[in-house]
């Protein structure tokens, strides 16, 4: 018993080599190499985007400024969006003037207000909000700020008449993010008792691009943005508001 | 080990991929769109790719015949593929400029100016009335601008196309000189960009009068 038990607790320990320490020790920093590189990647990687969106904001905000400020404009305002499609050809009507910046939310159309309302424009639609849900805005203060601008413009420029449009919904993709369609359908009831509160129209379009519970797939090729077929029918559903006096 | 390659690989490639990707859907959400859309008689087509695309050209020159068909991202072959739709249209100019992105993705000088030549052959063969206008491609400014693309690189691509542009007779516009900084060196006006290479507004005032006459005549 006695030998058995020296033989136990001293043998292995003496002839433990030197290269196991080693080799744990070299395993242990190139984990930790790795993780920091994971994390370093990862970070860069979202600080870029942020960086690239922020330059974008800014570009397209200091390009605004520099175009003429024509008569009774119709304002169109949001993300990318809006952006997308080119709503003065959509109508035919030059008085349209396209004022989307892709990946902008409502802090950011608040920040850039001023330069909207001293056009006095005839008319605005606003969209905003589905990149408030991506950055983690919460509700609650996507609804102050969307209620803000549109106080701030009835205010200010009490003859622009004001069109508040849903958020659409999205179709779940490795595209739509951390966005979820109970949040859009939450923060819609909400913006909708907001437009009324202030008088204000509140367009669906929400519901007439919904199938099944998400965004219909011939109107997007990514869960998120519109394809042609999605910029038609949301034209059929405005088109109404552009051509009323 | 072999995980680590791999894992280094995935970390890195998998951005680049996305954002291919990414690009690809947007090139067909604009020209879904773009298809869509009615025709008006006399149209002024700009066409390209994000520098294109980044300003309201039709607000800017107070001219609503004047339609934005720039594609962030698109390439010579990118132009080439959507080309039959705007000759379709029977514009009355078609102001081009691209290649920027070519070069960013290695896509030979050659193979741009064979696109380019055909761009300019289809154009030339299918509506003769209408006249080209060719931009030269912008300079960048290094210390902003991430990607590996020289000035000097451009500055050879544009006098290819320039060349071209008298060999098919339609007329070269170089927006090289009026962007480079006014120092020696070859570079974007650091007043003109935030990030090296896309423009501000004060970019766009300067590439306005450069086209200015030619909008108009």
């Amino acid at each position: 018993m006695t030998e058995t038990f020296s033989l136990d607790s001293t043998k292995p320990q003496k002839k433990k080599p030197k290269w196991l320490y080693a080799s744990l020790l070299l395993n242990f920093i190139l984990l930790l190499t790795l993780i920091v590189a994971f994390f370093w990647i990862k970070n860069s990687t979202a600080t870029r985007v942020k960086t690239y969106l922020d330059r974008y904001y800014d570009r397209k905000t200091d390009h605004f400024k520099t175009l003429p400020d024509e008569k009774d404009e119709i304002i169109f305002v949001g993300n990318s969006i809006t952006e997308g499609a080119n709503w003065s050809e959509v109508f035919q009507n030059p008085k349209i003037k396209n004022r989307g910046i892709s990946a902008d939310i409502s802090a950011g159309v608040l920040a850039r207000l001023p330069e909207i309302i001293k056009r006095k424009p005839h008319k605005l639609f606003l969209m905003i909000g589905t990149n408030d849900l991506e950055r983690g805005v919460s509700i609650d203060d996507i609804v102050k700020n969307t209620k803000e601008i549109l106080t701030k413009i009835k205010t200010e420029s009490p003859q622009t008449q004001l069109y508040l449009q849903s958020v659409l919904p999205i179709s779940p993709s490795k595209w739509t993010g951390k966005r979820e369609n109970e949040d859009i359908i939450l923060l819609n009831k909400k913006i909708e008792t907001v437009a009324t509160n202030l008088n204000i129209t509140y367009i669906d379009l929400h519901a007439e691009m919904i199938d099944s519970g998400v965004l219909k797939a011939d109107y997007s090729n990514d869960g998120l943005h519109l394809v042609g077929k999605g910029y038609e029918i949301w034209k059929t559903l405005i088109e109404q508001y552009i051509n009323e006096k | 080990m072999v995980g680590v390659p791999t894992l280094i690989y995935l970390l890195l490639g998998v951005p680049k991929q996305l954002i291919q990707e990414y690009l690809e859907l947007y090139y067909e959400r604009r020209v879904t769109f773009f298809e869509s859309m009615p025709r008006s008689n006399d149209e002024i087509i700009f066409i390209g790719a994000s520098h294109v695309e980044g300003a309201n050209w039709s607000e800017l020159f107070q001219n609503p015949k004047i339609i934005n068909r720039g594609i962030s991202g698109d390439r010579t072959s990118g132009i080439l593929k959507r080309l039959d739709e705007i000759i379709e249209g029977k514009p009355a100019k078609i102001f081009i400029q691209v290649g920027y992105n070519d070069l960013n993705a290695g896509v030979s000088k050659d193979e741009i100016l064979k696109n380019y030549e055909e761009i300019l052959k289809k154009i030339k063969d299918q509506r003769p009335q209408t006249q080209i206008y060719v931009q030269s491609v912008l300079p960048v400014l290094y210390k902003l601008n991430g990607s590996k693309v020289k000035n000097e690189v451009i500055i050879e691509l544009n006098s290819h196309l320039e060349k071209l542009t008298k060999q098919y007779q339609v007329t070269f516009i170089d927006l090289f000189e009026p962007l480079k900084s006014s120092q020696k060196s070859q570079e974007l006006d650091e007043k003109y960009t935030n990030d090296g290479l896309h423009l501000k507004a004060n970019g766009y005032l300067q590439w306005k009068v450069s086209i200015e006459k030619f909008v108009n005549s």
